[in-house]
């Protein structure tokens, strides 16, 4: 089972006058084969979560359960998109892919032959020998999906991986990245602080608010599935945003923001 | 830019560079060569450019000048060959331990600083005369360049990339070897040109006051017998392969960068 | 399913910034004590090793005995009467070497048709050992101290020259074309565009000058001359006198360190006058 726990979460960092508590009894559960969307205003803490499960930050308190499995390291069981796509800039796109089960100890045909798969399922395909540096934003941020997706893991853990997008690329590729998690339905857990975006991904939303910041509120997205223009147009979808937007504004104005 | 379109341009602007600098190099050995011929100077004090031609080919066909110049070639081969492997390596140490950088700054900083070719005596002490101590010399230089610039290129290796390896599972030496090695080739790269150069410096000189053959050998001895003409021949053969080494290696730093790209 | 992760353990939180934690560096205050670890450390088994016969005496000297022999040095007045006389061959170089590398650099920089003129030369005096000259201007100039003035001004003449020379060419496109459009004359544009924006650059470049030209001047009196530290260092060496001989290099590095930090805050409060 590959549902996610977080318990009684702390997160500090080191800060000029001694340790700094950004994230405080952050308390949340994802489900097996959930989407689940944090948000909150900006420096509230959301990628730390983020990071802090998939053990590339250490906690300072609580822990993070995958499973029954408390997280203390990467492992494979999770995969990180992150917001920067960070690819190798001296690799190409396929050499990119593969990276991640090169670093899991793939032998090449098989992690050449996965790579090709999942760079064809973004929509890549002819592009495998190009370089980074010669993709759009958009592609780059493909090949860092693919990348993770590539390793099989049972979590992917995706930190604002749209942000730095145009409006209008940013709303396909929420479409394509529900188009290809439809395919298996990993659990996902997704930081943004796009509005739209956490709406139209999620099943449920995670919203952070207060200093130290915490679950504020947990609004289920009542949605049909598959989503796609037209449930973006509908007035449910609205109303979610509304919603969402007032909380955001009151726990951005209410609420002294965390540097 | 400072050049603004002419109404007549007859030579195109490419050519310009060469017709210029090669014009400037040809009308200064004209004026030595006439200055001499007119006797305003003694050409047993300055030389000229024909004595000095008629001194290289003699060199050439004596066997002199080439067996010379492998003698100082291999001393620079083995003194920058050892401080390129043990400078890269130590660098990427220092890069990435920031221990091991801490303990051996003051080292390399001293290195830097101290005159090398000073310590000549303690190393012919050592080494014995001749050719190891003029390798030791040119390691010393030039290990330095290839230390600090390899150091640096590691620490400068994007944090984002680093935090990447790591969460898919990247082990401290896939790390090294497919992240921060390839990350830091250009910085590397030129840590090694810089270091070819000063390990240059090395073997000239250390020749001067330690070596038994040699092109630094020959200018110094050369000039103990007051041959100008044929110290001249000597330097313009350094200044030729100081300057054949530096194009060599800015190829193979953009050879190095394109090979980097297409790493699988 | 095994991985080998052996990545480094990420680091407690609270004393390691968020995006630092795993496999990454962080600055800390502990390098000084590191530093200094290290020397001591060092000093400590050198001295050791002396005294139980693991190295020879001759060869390696001993903490001890290079300070023993520093202190005769100064105490004798050795050091400094020829400090003195090196100090004054390496200035008599070094600050020709500036009033001229300085201009003609930029003036390369500047003009497009000196720069392609004299380019090949000064690249490639400044990628050839100019000490190779070494024995011709000694040869010229005799082994005085007009020989080692001259290999100062040669080595750090070039360096300075080629400098700033690039920090014009760095200068230029970005800020010239903005002072064209004010309508800014030739003047005007060197002393208030070009020289502030390449000052960085050509205080750089003094610094790697003055590096060179202590080496040059050094290396001037070891291979011929009367007096000056090189010449101390030439005598010792030949006296195989170890201690005397690593405490006269060690002499050398601090000088050219402190003329180099010198230069550097020199740079710093000229760079801050523009801002």
């Amino acid at each position: 089972m590959a549902d996610i726990t977080f318990a009684r979460l702390q997160i500090s960092y080191a800060g000029k006058a001694g340790p700094f508590v950004a994230v405080d009894g952050f308390e949340a559960h994802v489900r097996d084969g959930e989407f689940v969307t944090i948000v909150g205003p900006s420096g509230c803490g959301k990628s730390s979560v983020l990071l802090a499960a998939d053990g590339l930050l250490r906690p300072s308190g609580g822990q993070i359960r995958i499973g029954e499995q408390v997280v203390t390291k990467p492992g494979p069981d999770r995969a990180v998109v992150f917001q920067d796509a960070s690819l190798l800039p001296w690799r190409t796109i396929l050499a990119n892919v593969a990276f991640g089960l090169e670093m899991q100890g793939a032998d090449k045909t098989t992690r050449f032959d996965r790579a090709r798969h999942f760079i064809e399922l973004v929509g890549l395909s002819g592009r495998e020998d190009a370089h980074p540096h010669q993709l759009s934003g958009g592609m780059r941020q493909r090949v860092g999906i693919a990348r993770a997706l590539a390793t099989d893991p049972e979590v992917l853990l995706m930190d604002e991986p749209f942000g730095a997008l145009d409006a209008q690329t940013r709303e396909l590729m929420a479409g394509e990245l529900l188009r290809i998690w439809d395919l298996d339905r990993k659990t996902v857990l997704f930081v943004t602080h796009g509005i739209d975006e956490a709406v139209f991904l999620s099943d449920r939303v995670l919203v952070m608010g207060g200093s130290p910041s915490r679950v504020v509120e947990v609004i289920e997205i009542d949605l049909p599935r598959p989503r796609d223009a037209a449930v973006r147009a509908g007035e449910a979808f609205g109303k979610y945003r509304t919603h969402l937007a007032d909380l955001l504004l009151g726990t951005a104005a209410g609420e002294p923001v965390t540097p | 830019m400072t050049t603004i379109a002419r109404p007549r341009r007859r030579v195109p602007e490419k050519a310009m560079p060469i017709l210029l600098g090669g014009g400037f190099l040809a009308l200064v050995a004209l004026l030595w060569q006439i200055a001499v011929w007119a006797g305003l100077v003694n050409p047993f004090l300055t030389s000229s450019p024909a004595l000095v031609a008629v001194a290289l080919v003699d060199q050439i066909g004596s066997g002199l000048l080439l067996r010379s110049l492998g003698r100082s070639a291999l001393e620079l081969a083995i003194g920058f060959g050892t401080a390129a492997v043990t400078g890269v390596a130590l660098g990427l140490l220092m890069g990435r331990y920031r221990y091991v950088d801490y303990v051996v700054e003051p080292y390399v900083w001293l290195l830097y600083s101290a005159p090398v070719v000073a310590m000549f005596p303690l190393l012919v002490l050592v080494f014995g005369l001749g050719s190891p101590t003029v390798v030791a010399i040119a390691f010393l230089m030039s290990v330095v360049p290839v230390i600090v610039n390899s150091a640096q290129g590691v620490r400068n290796v994007d944090k984002v990339l680093i935090r990447t390896a790591v969460s898919f599972g990247a082990g401290e030496t896939s790390l090294l070897r497919k992240v921060l090695l390839p990350a830091s080739v250009p910085t590397v790269m030129a840590g090694l040109r810089l270091g070819v150069g000063r390990g240059l410096v090395g073997v000239i000189v250390g020749e001067f006051f330690a070596g038994d053959g040699g092109i630094g050998y020959n200018i110094s001895s050369f000039a103990g017998h007051l041959g100008t003409t044929e110290v001249l021949a000597s330097v313009f053969v350094v200044v030729v392969a100081g300057v054949l080494l530096n194009v060599l290696a800015r190829k193979l730093e953009s050879l190095a960068d394109s090979w980097r790209t297409e790493l699988p | 399913m095994t991985h080998g992760l052996k990545a480094r353990p990420p680091r407690a939180v609270g004393t390691a910034p968020p995006h630092h934690a795993v496999g990454l560096r962080w600055v800390p205050p502990v390098r000084a004590r590191f530093v200094l670890g290290s020397v001591v450390v060092v000093l400590a088994l050198w001295q050791l090793a002396e005294q139980f016969g693991v190295v020879d005496v001759q060869f390696a000297s001993t903490p001890v005995a290079i300070v023993h022999a520093g202190g005769d040095l100064l105490s004798s007045g050795e050091l400094w009467e020829n400090a003195q006389t090196t100090l004054v061959e390496f200035f008599a170089g070094f600050v020709p070497a500036v009033v001229v590398g300085v201009p003609v650099g930029m003036l390369m920089g500047w003009k497009l048709r000196i720069r392609q003129t004299l380019e090949p030369a000064l690249v490639a005096l400044y990628v050839t050992p100019s000490l190779a000259l070494l024995p011709l201007v000694v040869l010229a100039l005799g082994i005085g101290e007009a020989s080692k003035i001259a290999m100062v001004f040669v080595e750090a003449v070039i360096t300075i020259a080629v400098n700033a020379m690039a920090g014009i060419r760095e200068t230029e496109p970005r800020l010239v074309q903005a002072a064209r459009a004010f309508c800014a004359g030739g003047g005007a544009m060197f002393g208030k565009v070009l020289l502030p924006g390449a000052l960085p650059t050509i205080m750089a470049g003094l610094r790697l000058g003055a590096g060179r030209g202590v080496i040059a001047v050094i290396i001037a009196e070891l291979y011929g001359g009367t007096d000056g530290v090189g010449q101390l260092i030439s005598s010792y060496g030949q006296n195989f006198d170890v201690a005397a001989l690593m405490f006269l290099t060690l002499v050398v590095a601090v000088f050219g360190y402190a003329v180099t930090a010198l230069l550097r805050i020199l740079g710093n409060v000229a760079t801050s006058w523009e801002r």
